[in-house]
């Protein structure tokens, strides 16, 4: 009986302490893409829209790429699509990765590329997806992955 | 009379050779003098002056050896491994790069001794595939200085229009500030210590560098995929479009930053002059083209558009207009119009299997159209008037497809190449023998329409000039047969498509200049 409980007791522990780890290992798995998956991640605002006027700047989606592995064939693009409210996405830009080399930095040093975001959908905080796109032409884009740190609006 | 800020820009430009010039090298000053052309590759003869030249510049400098040498010269660019001198991802990523080219450029002047060469650009815009002076690995029995055995690409491979399409150029060029358009600076930089212009990737990359400048590097693949990609011959023709879309950035009214801590930055001992001694411009002597020799433009364009077209252009219209009203131009004898026709009697195309209709044409004839130069990309942002004027000057030709029998047409797209010796239904609209695309809507031709009237069969005017600049632009002879192809394709990949058509005819109309 004392070893049942000692049991459950123990499981109980295991499950307290393993399930964070798995909620932020999930997060983390939602930040790499590879060709088959993409990453989502969501973008706030670094300073408050005032307005959408005109005279406004267009305001700009930052993606902070931490990682690369290239393609073992070929090339890839990463490209952006934002989710609208209407649940569907549309894609604000592409990007690549030259030279097209193997690198792990910190955030600190993450590479950022910018994207204009159409004013409309500047109105909050506002989910992206970024896909790995291999060339077909040259290749199936297998083994390339992205990883990304954050994205921030601008 | 006022002066629009295309003039007074342009005045400048005149203005300001005159005053840098007096604090350069005799050399250099003399460059001022005339700034020569930097040309499209786009339809460029093999044998034209400016690519023979390239060639005899690429093979000296690999074959010299200290600080003026190829090695020497993609060093400073980078190695294998890392990049050396170069800013990628912060706002001197232009400045560098454009003195980059320019010690190309002087050093090929000097060792050829052409003193007209200008580095030409690849407008992968307008043309999607690697350009064919580029892509065989000989010339004329002897190793080609332009060819890179290790590139990945393959002559067929195309870029996508969402690497390099006019919505993105579209895009780019509506851009601002500098650092939105130009990549951003690096974070925290507060002074103008050298450490700053490698800071590589410190800044935010702007559309330009991310978008077109790093994916055509890795289209493109091999050495020019990395770090060391200025060994590839090709990297040159590429950054110069890159800084002719700079160029045309500021010239539709896109302001460079006025900070001092891009402007005044001087790139210390990055480069060399062509008798090897340092050259070590400041970001603000490398603002404007003009005053270090070179431009983007034979004619400045007028701006604001005049409202009369000049005379040539209106000769033209006429000619253009008097094809598209007669039915039959084999038949019609138009001043100024060399024609040739040929009846189809093959099966229609279907998404299995195109159509081709070879037309018998005079080469002689074709000739002019070959070797015409079309507006580049981009140009028609800053004046759609003077676009329009180039595209219409000089020698065209067109293909009218007379009567076209079609049926089933629901999710076909008819796409149209031209000589094109690997055709299918997967060939994409990227490569350089498409044409162009047409569609039909509503009852079949030959049915009942609207009242129960019969529905005409269609003709269709197409225009064949770009397609045959961009494939026997460089070729040495033009071609005696024209084969125009329709390859049905679904325009929704996984909807039916059952699309099929055939004109009766197909006539070519090749328009005097």
């Amino acid at each position: 009986m004392r070893v049942r409980r000692l049991w459950t007791i123990g499981v109980g522990c295991a499950l307290a302490l393993i399930a964070p780890i798995a909620t932020i290992a999930a997060e983390g798995d939602q930040l790499l893409a590879t060709v088959n998956r993409p990453a989502i991640l969501t973008a706030t605002p670094a300073r408050a829209f005032e307005s959408t006027a005109a005279d406004q700047p267009a305001p700009r989606v930052i993606v902070h790429v931490t990682g690369y592995e290239p393609p073992q064939k070929g090339a890839i693009r990463g490209v952006v699509k934002v989710k609208k409210p209407d649940g569907s996405e549309q894609e604000i830009g592409t990007f690549g990765m030259f030279p097209d080399t193997a690198f792990q930095v910190d955030s600190s040093r993450a590479r950022r590329y910018s994207f204009p975001l159409p004013k409309e959908l500047a109105t909050g905080v506002v989910q992206l997806k970024v896909e790995v796109v291999p060339d077909k032409a040259q290749g199936t884009g297998e083994g390339a992955q992205l990883k990304l740190e954050r994205a921030e609006i601008q | 009379m006022t002066s629009s800020r295309r003039e007074v820009l342009l005045q400048g430009c005149i203005i300001g050779a005159g005053i840098i010039a007096a604090n350069m090298t005799g050399m250099e000053a003399l460059a001022q003098a005339a700034p020569k052309l930097r040309r499209s590759l786009h339809g460029m003869a093999s044998n034209d002056p400016i690519l023979q030249t390239w060639r005899d510049g690429v093979r000296l400098l690999k074959a010299a050896s200290g600080n003026v040498s190829w090695a020497n010269f993609a060093a400073i660019h980078g190695n294998a491994s890392s990049f050396n001198l170069c800013p990628h991802g912060n706002w001197y990523f232009l400045p560098w790069h454009r003195a980059y080219l320019l010690s190309y450029e002087r050093a090929v002047r000097q060792l050829t001794g052409n003193n007209d060469f200008a580095l030409p650009y690849w407008d992968w815009t307008e043309d999607r595939q690697m350009p064919p002076a580029f892509v065989e690995p000989t010339l004329n029995g002897q190793p080609n200085p332009l060819f890179e055995p290790q590139r990945e690409a393959t002559p067929t491979d195309s870029l996508p229009d969402s690497t390099v399409g006019p919505g993105i150029i579209s895009g780019i060029l509506a851009e601002s500030p500098f650092e939105t358009f130009g990549t951003s600076r690096p974070v925290g930089q507060n002074n103008l210590d050298q450490s700053w212009i490698n800071c590589e990737f410190c800044g935010t990359s702007g559309t330009l560098e991310q978008t077109p400048h790093n994916l055509v590097h890795v289209f493109v693949g091999g050495i020019m995929g990395q770090a060391n990609s200025a060994l590839d011959a090709l990297f040159m023709m590429h950054h110069c479009n890159i800084d002719r879309i700079w160029w045309m950035w500021t010239q539709g009214g896109g302001s460079d930053s006025s900070d001092p801590l891009w402007s005044g930055m001087m790139f210390q001992n990055n480069f060399f002059n062509p008798d090897g001694t340092p050259y070590s411009p400041k970001v603000s002597d490398l603002l404007i083209p003009e005053p270090l020799g070179y431009t983007y433009v034979d004619t400045p364009l007028p701006y604001p558009p005049t409202g009369t077209q000049p005379p040539v252009v209106v000769g033209q219209y006429e000619k253009f207009k008097s094809l598209y009203a007669v039915s039959n131009v084999a038949t019609a004898k138009l001043s100024g119009v060399a024609s040739f026709a040929a009846s189809v009697d093959r099966p229609a195309a279907t998404v299995a299997k195109y159509l081709e209709i070879p037309v018998d044409v005079d080469a002689n004839a074709l000739a002019p159209v070959v070797r015409r130069r079309s507006p580049s990309s981009g140009l028609e942002f800053l004046s759609l008037t003077n676009a329009r004027q180039q595209f219409i000057s000089g020698a065209r030709c067109y293909a009218f497809l007379r009567e076209v029998d079609y049926a089933e047409h629901a999710n076909t797209e008819y796409r149209v190449f031209l000589n094109c010796d690997y055709l299918s239904a997967g060939t994409p609209t990227t490569d350089r023998h498409y044409v162009g695309s047409f569609g039909f809507f509503g009852p079949q031709a030959g049915h009942g329409g609207h009242g129960g009237k019969e529905v005409r069969k269609p003709s269709l005017g197409i225009d064949l000039t770009s397609t045959i600049e961009r494939v026997y632009g460089s070729a040495a002879t033009p071609p005696g047969k024209l084969r125009v192809q329709i390859q049905p394709v679904a325009l929704r990949p996984t909807g039916k498509a059952d699309g099929t058509a055939k004109p009766s005819r197909v006539e070519v109309a090749i328009v005097s200049a």
